[in-house]
């Protein structure tokens, strides 16, 4: 029998019973002990499964203990309007809603910006007089960027530009408050779930895998935008993509938050039993 | 086909549609434009070429002073001051204005020091945040950092007491978009000199120089029409 303190409860078990495994390993008998080990890795991997679902469904099945909300729509929806989607190839570009820099107290007239983290380099979406065209329209303002997008300045805009302008000057304010709420509503599913350390870590891994995957899903649908219109497709694209990989990346790190938590909660440590040297 | 190198400016009256207030209390004013090569063109704000004329000629006229969100190298014809937020209000104003944490006012002498005031993006030009103050050359300009930022707000009319009690000559503000700018002059004179200023400075770096109405000041920025913005 081996000595196997300081080892997992279930990784003891599964070690200490199979001693029909170690002997066909060490007797030589290669195909019956790599079909054994996967045939056990299997049973390990499900019967762990199996055991989370037991817990959610013990969470579930008390109605004292409701259902942990989750913030998950609300939450990478919003989170669109307030993170800097990069835009690949551009040299530091991102897809952002508000200008940099000081900004007086009249506010700006664009709502729509491609800029860099100073905002030195930029592409905006603006809606006022031109006086190029002596008119006032919705147009372009742009500056050290003509080689990304191939926007001179005070080019108008048109009218997916105007539905672009529009979109993103509620938007703005929308999805903070979607944001807000997401966040509002995770933070309720921790205080009321019946486990709060497994929903914190499903919520706090989850809000990091949404980052994540707004920004790397966001810069391929800003790339693949550009490609497609640059300018109006960089924003759609962008912000669209964003909003589904934040989406895809709160459910994948809640995931792992969960199990995570799991896997910590059902490793226990046992001392192991000093021995005396020769 | 239009020449391409044009500085133009006119006296109004100013319709709305250039974003900077008239001034008040009578106070003599030129709204500035111009027109450059097409490839310039491409980007807005103010272009490197017009922004080096205007320097050097408002330098003729007095010393330059505008506020900086980076510390520019040291010189012998330039004076540098932090300019602090002292105070939780004022602090707590500064966030919600979005205004840098840090600033300097630059007074300068030099116009390769103050031509670096249209290119500021903590202090853009091009989003009419910026402000250039002209003062005499005897003193640097006596001003707080809640004040230069009440100034800097381009659809606030300027008034004389203001010029007056900080001593300036002339104060210079971005219009709509930086493409356009307006000169606020403390009195005719200045206005005088600061026009003469841009005239011969213009001749000397290859820009033709005119002024006219504002319909005609519309029309030699735009590719079209005569008239302001909006009304063409």
């Amino acid at each position: 029998m081996l000595q196997l303190g300081g080892l997992p409860n279930v990784r003891r078990a599964f070690i200490a019973s199979e001693g029909s495994w170690l002997q066909a390993a060490f007797g030589g008998w290669r195909r019956s002990f790599v079909l054994d080990l996967v045939l056990r890795s299997l049973h390990l991997v499900f019967t762990r499964r199996n055991q989370r679902l037991s817990h959610r469904t013990v969470c579930m099945s008390d109605a004292s203990h409701e259902v942990p909300e989750s913030g998950q729509i609300p939450y990478a929806i919003g989170q669109s309007s307030a993170i800097r989607i990069p835009i690949p190839g551009t040299g530091g570009l991102c897809v952002e809603l508000k200008p940099r820099g000081y900004i007086p107290p009249g506010g700006s007239t664009s709502t729509l910006f491609f800029q860099d983290s100073i905002g030195r380099r930029q592409l905006r979406l603006d809606y006022g007089p031109n006086p190029r065209t002596n008119t006032i329209d919705y147009h372009w303002n742009q500056q050290r960027v003509y080689a990304q997008f191939r926007i001179s300045d005070h080019t108008t805009a048109g009218r997916s530009g105007a539905g672009a302008y529009q979109a993103a000057k509620y938007f703005k304010y929308a999805g903070r408050m979607l944001f807000v709420a997401g966040a509002a509503v995770d933070i309720v599913s921790i205080v009321r779930a019946s486990n709060p350390l497994r929903r914190a870590s499903e919520v706090v891994v989850g809000w990091a895998g949404a980052w994540v995957g707004c920004k790397l899903a966001g810069a391929g649908g800003a790339a693949a935008g550009t490609a497609a219109a640059p300018g109006i497709g960089t924003a759609i694209g962008g912000v669209t993509a964003c909003i589904i990989g934040g989406a895809a990346g709160y459910v994948a790190g809640a995931s792992l938050g969960g199990g995570v938590y799991d896997w910590a909660e059902g490793t226990t440590f046992l001392r192991v039993p000093e021995v005396a040297l020769p | 086909m239009k020449d391409r190198k044009v500085l133009v400016g006119t006296r109004g009256p100013l319709s709305s549609s250039w974003r900077v207030a008239l001034p008040a209390d009578g106070l003599p004013f030129i709204l500035l434009g111009w027109r450059v090569a097409a490839e310039i063109e491409r980007d807005g704000g103010m272009p490197e070429s017009v922004g080096m004329l205007l320097a050097e000629a408002l330098l003729r006229v007095g010393v330059l002073s505008y506020p900086s969100s980076s510390l520019p190298a040291a010189s012998t014809d330039t004076q540098i001051r932090p300019m602090i937020s002292a105070g939780l209000g004022n602090r707590l104003r500064a966030v919600l204005s979005r205004a840098p944490s840090k600033m300097w006012l630059v007074t300068a002498t030099s116009p390769s020091v103050a031509c670096q005031l249209f290119d500021d993006p903590g202090f853009p030009w091009w989003m009419q945040g910026q402000i250039a103050l002209i003062s005499a050359r005897s003193s640097s300009v006596d001003i707080d950092r809640p004040t230069l930022l009440k100034l800097m707000d381009p659809m606030r009319p300027m008034r004389r007491d203001e010029l007056h009690a900080l001593s300036l000559k002339a104060v210079v503000q971005p219009g709509v978009d930086g493409d356009v700018a307006v000169i606020i002059s403390v009195d005719s004179e200045t206005d005088a000199a600061i026009v003469a200023a841009i005239e011969s400075t213009a001749q000397k770096c290859g820009f033709r120089w005119q002024t006219g109405s504002e319909t005609e000041f519309a029309s030699v920025l735009s590719d079209q029409h005569a008239g302001p913005p909006g009304t063409g």
